[in-house]
């Protein structure tokens, strides 16, 4: 929950607005993990001005915190008298609200507020203040210390190492006004510089939001994920990151890796831009909205409504960027298959993979199989490896179908290439990264509750090392002979040639 | 706030909190301290929860308060209550009256009927259709719902169901959507007439494997008096593998309702063991519970007959309600909200995917039957 309100002539009218799970009704926020929360003190300011157009100024929650707009204005009513801007803190320093003027919005600031630390008042008043120009005073309230914050918030942020994060942004930002006098000019960068496919995810959002709500103009990116950058046609400039991009293993959180990575960054463009935290500031499980959608919020798009969604009429027409089909005769029907992804829980259980190669070679169909295991081989795959996305396009072009996990090659197949896939999804969620619905498409649906379970090695379950939500094999072979023939037209293969 | 595609969620009711004609023919008294009179003699036993402050112990005879009983529910999500019918002499009571004037299109009663012992009447199955005409009905398929519990006890289920169904006829009724309790339909209660089948209660139906603290080496200690061996009198299944177990494989059931609960413990009525518990329950997993059953519903159920069942809105005495409590608040209350939006949003994006297996060009059981083979093959050792 976070409330907003609005001022006008000393009258205070209070807003709730919720993380929405879905309905995306009126007072509902998308959720996005890849938003810092200084993007939704902006938003919030946002959709409160929207709702009293004459307001004199507007009073934002902290979004780490779970408040009212009722709450907040009894503590405005408290104290001393209200200025503005200010930054108003718990008993002690920790920032409760931000009291925002009017005119840092009609002066097209608002973005700046995407820069603010949510948890450092001093640095977060600093930057207020070189915004409006105006001494940003931090008033107490009577509100007990919020200290010692739990790791994750109610709202699902994860603090740690991303409490320094965002300070970092706040304090560079703050630095970055005092010593340009062009800084109103200067681009924003998202800084989400891996994995593959989240690269992807931010590539495709940027392209679907449009022009006058893109509130960045360039993003960092590890060097080794730059083809991808290009590849899906990303808007932004890049920014190159000369190091490996952030182990997977969790033993560098994504909140040191910004911090660490910033002195890998060219000087000159680091002195140019202001660089914007987006790697994930919540757990992105919680959220029911695809990453692209997540990726869309935090570039400046409101994503307001259903229809505003990557599942909505406006996205679904732009959205595959391709239409790419093999060209090659249609039998034997070849499979492209990638059965491993981010991390060991991803992949497709190892005897069920036997199954289902050793099924669709019976069938008479020729399988290859990206990075692919010596059983599968034994059971018949080619194996095969991309390196590149130039490689990996012309791979999937040279197949008819292309079966994924949930992972790099079934976003770029699905939503880049538009070639016909079938998504493969067990310990993820697959409304945060599948496509969507269209011929040629198919995801057998995961049969199991129990994702997204957060699960990395092992099933928290059972602690075994395989995932049991994958759809078996049978229905896995269905799918591909199904998308084949819609894409390919006729049918592949007649009723009881499988026997 | 309704879900959309048609989607419902109702919730199984006790309307016996009310001083009203129900209260008093179940007993009269205090029907709250009836419920939450019990305390827990084992150590695995977790203590009922007692009403929160938002609703606090409510009496339906009040308007005012089944008001906000109803107004709680609405805002929650749920599109009505599943009311028990209660024999009481020859006739039904329900409870429905006390909530009646809160309900309208978007929010309506349907009815649990337990069969008799032996077989039902003529009598029986028009006292039956009086109790619950004439109130804001719970419609599916255009007609009002009406469970049967423990359908195994009906001597002939298709006699019976024809029963039901005159008796519905002659008391006005625009048919029956009858619902059994049942977990497959290999029974036959499909073929008997009922329209659709509903997952039975954890007592019912224990669809996993007890919980693994049940092992050797818990009952060498409580042998040696070191262990309540009172927990190998009771079936104690864990919450996650509970949940997947209802939802693994679904469709392979046939037409099944899912019923959704976040706990449940019915020792207070079996005080000397026997009792089914669920451990480590999780608001969480019962939020994704929810939203994967009307994603489920969604997909496979026609737009008519998406229901999904939350058991229960107010049962205190198994530890199965959704209701604020002292305890926690309205936390499950509001997971319940946000499972009911979180499932709705997916099913919106999904429905009208086309599904494996259905199309009619692919012969998806000479698949199966191949994949049996080769995985058969894999498992003879070599």
């Amino acid at each position: 929950m976070l409330g907003g309100i609005a001022i006008t002539g000393g009258r205070l009218e209070a807003f709730d607005f919720r993380f929405s799970m879905g309905p995306l009704s009126p007072g509902e926020l998308l959720d996005s993990a890849t938003s810092p929360p200084g993007r939704y003190v902006w938003e919030v300011a946002r959709r409160t001005l929207a709702r009293v157009p004459q307001a004199d100024a507007v009073v934002v929650s902290n979004p780490l915190l779970a408040s009212r707009g009722a709450r907040l204005a009894d503590l405005l009513r408290g104290g001393d008298t209200l200025r503005c801007p200010a930054v108003l803190t718990d008993a002690e320093t920790f920032p409760v609200a931000y009291v925002l003027p009017r005119a840092l919005f009609d002066q097209g600031l608002g973005r700046f507020l995407c820069l603010l630390s949510a948890n450092r008042a001093a640095t977060d008043a600093q930057l207020l203040s070189q915004l409006t120009g105006q001494i940003v005073p931090r008033r107490q309230t009577p509100l007990k210390p919020l200290a010692p914050l739990p790791k994750t918030t109610a709202q699902g942020y994860i603090l740690g190492d991303n409490l320094a994060a965002w300070q970092a942004q706040c304090a560079d930002a703050v630095r970055l006004i005092r010593s340009r006098p062009d800084w109103r000019d200067l681009p924003f960068a998202a800084h989400h510089p891996n994995h593959a496919g989240d690269v992807l995810f931010f590539s495709l959002a940027s392209r679907l939001v449009p022009p006058q709500r893109l509130a960045f103009r360039a993003q960092v990116v590890c060097r080794a994920y730059l083809d991808i950058f290009r590849d899906c046609g990303n808007r932004l400039d890049p920014i190159v990151l000369d190091i490996p991009p952030v182990s997977r293993t969790g033993s560098v959180s994504d909140g040191r890796y910004y911090l660490d990575s910033l002195a890998h960054i060219d000087p000159q463009a680091r002195a140019g831009t202001f660089m914007v935290y987006c790697r994930f500031s919540k757990t992105y499980s919680r959220t029911p909205f695809n990453l692209v959608d997540q990726a869309r919020f935090a570039l400046g798009d409101p994503v307001a409504t259903l229809d505003d969604t990557l599942y909505g009429r406006a996205a679904a027409a732009q959205l595959p960027l391709g239409h790419s089909r093999c060209a090659r005769p249609p039998a034997p029907l070849r499979v492209l298959m990638q059965l491993s992804g981010g991390w060991p829980l991803k992949a497709y259980p190892a005897r069920q993979a036997r199954v289902l190669v050793q099924a669709l070679a019976r069938l008479g169909c020729a399988v290859t199989a990206l990075d692919a295991p010596a059983e599968l081989v034994a059971a018949g795959a080619i194996p095969a490896t991309a390196g590149s996305t130039d490689r990996l396009a012309a791979l999937i072009r040279d197949h008819h179908v292309v079966l994924s996990v949930d992972s790099f090659p079934l976003h770029f197949a699905s939503q880049v290439l538009g070639h016909p896939t079938v998504a493969v999804f067990g310990p993820t969620f697959p409304g945060n990264s599948d496509a969507p619905r269209r011929l040629g498409y198919r995801l057998p649906p995961p049969a199991l509750p129990c994702g997204p379970c957060g699960g990395y090695k092992a099933c928290p379950l059972d602690e075994g090392a395989e995932c049991h939500n994958h759809p078996p094999p049978a229905d896995l072979v269905a799918a591909i002979l199904e998308v084949a023939a819609e894409a390919y037209g006729g049918t592949v293969l007649q009723r009881g040639d499988a026997a | 706030m309704i879900p959309p595609l048609s989607l419902r969620v109702l919730a199984f009711f006790d309307a016996r909190f009310q001083s009203g004609p129900l209260g008093q023919a179940v007993g009269g008294g205090d029907p709250w301290a009836r419920a939450l009179d019990a305390y827990p003699a084992r150590r695995h036993h977790s203590p009922l929860l007692q009403p929160g402050k938002a609703l606090g112990r409510y009496d339906l005879a009040d308007a005012a308060s089944a008001g906000r009983v109803v107004a709680v529910a609405r805002a929650t999500g749920i599109g009505g209550f599943v009311l028990d019918c209660h024999r009481v002499g020859d006739q039904y009571l329900t409870g429905a009256e006390c909530l009646d004037a809160w309900c309208d299109d978007d929010f309506g009663l349907a009815f649990r009927w337990t069969p008799p012992a032996g077989p039902a009447t003529a009598a029986d199955a028009a006292a039956l259709m009086a109790a619950i005409t004439g109130f804001s009905p719970l419609l599916a398929d255009g007609r009002q719902v009406l469970v049967v519990n423990e359908p195994y006890r009906l001597a002939d289920p298709a006699g019976t169901v024809a029963l039901l169904r005159r008796a519905a006829d002659a008391a006005g009724l625009d048919g029956l959507y009858l619902v059994a309790t049942a977990a497959e339909a290999r029974g036959g209660l499909l073929d008997a007439g009922f329209d659709a089948l509903l997952d039975p209660g954890p007592a019912q139906w224990r669809s996993c494997k007890p919980a693994e603290l049940l092992n050797g080496y818990t009952l060498l200690q409580a042998e040696a008096g070191q262990a309540d061996g009172g927990m190998f009198d009771d079936t104690i299944m864990t919450y996650a593998h509970f949940v997947n177990s209802r939802m693994v494989d679904r469709p392979s059931r046939g037409k099944v309702l899912p019923r959704v609960m976040l706990d449940y413990a019915d020792w207070p009525d079996h005080p000397q063991g026997g009792a089914t518990l669920l451990a480590s329950t999780s608001p969480t997993l019962y939020r994704r519970f929810l939203a994967g059953a009307l994603t489920y519903v969604a997909q496979h159920f026609p737009e008519t007959e998406r229901l999904v069942f939350i058991d229960s809105w107010n049962h205190w005495r198994q530890r199965s309600q959704i209701e604020p409590t002292t305890q926690f608040g309205s936390t499950v209350l509001d997971e319940t909200a946000n499972g009911i939006r979180q499932g709705g949003y997916v099913a919106l994006t999904r429905v009208g995917e086309p599904t494996p297996g259905r199309s009619p060009g692919v012969d998806h059981d000479a698949i199966a039957a191949l994949c049996r083979q080769i995985e058969e093959g894999l498992s003879v050792p070599a």
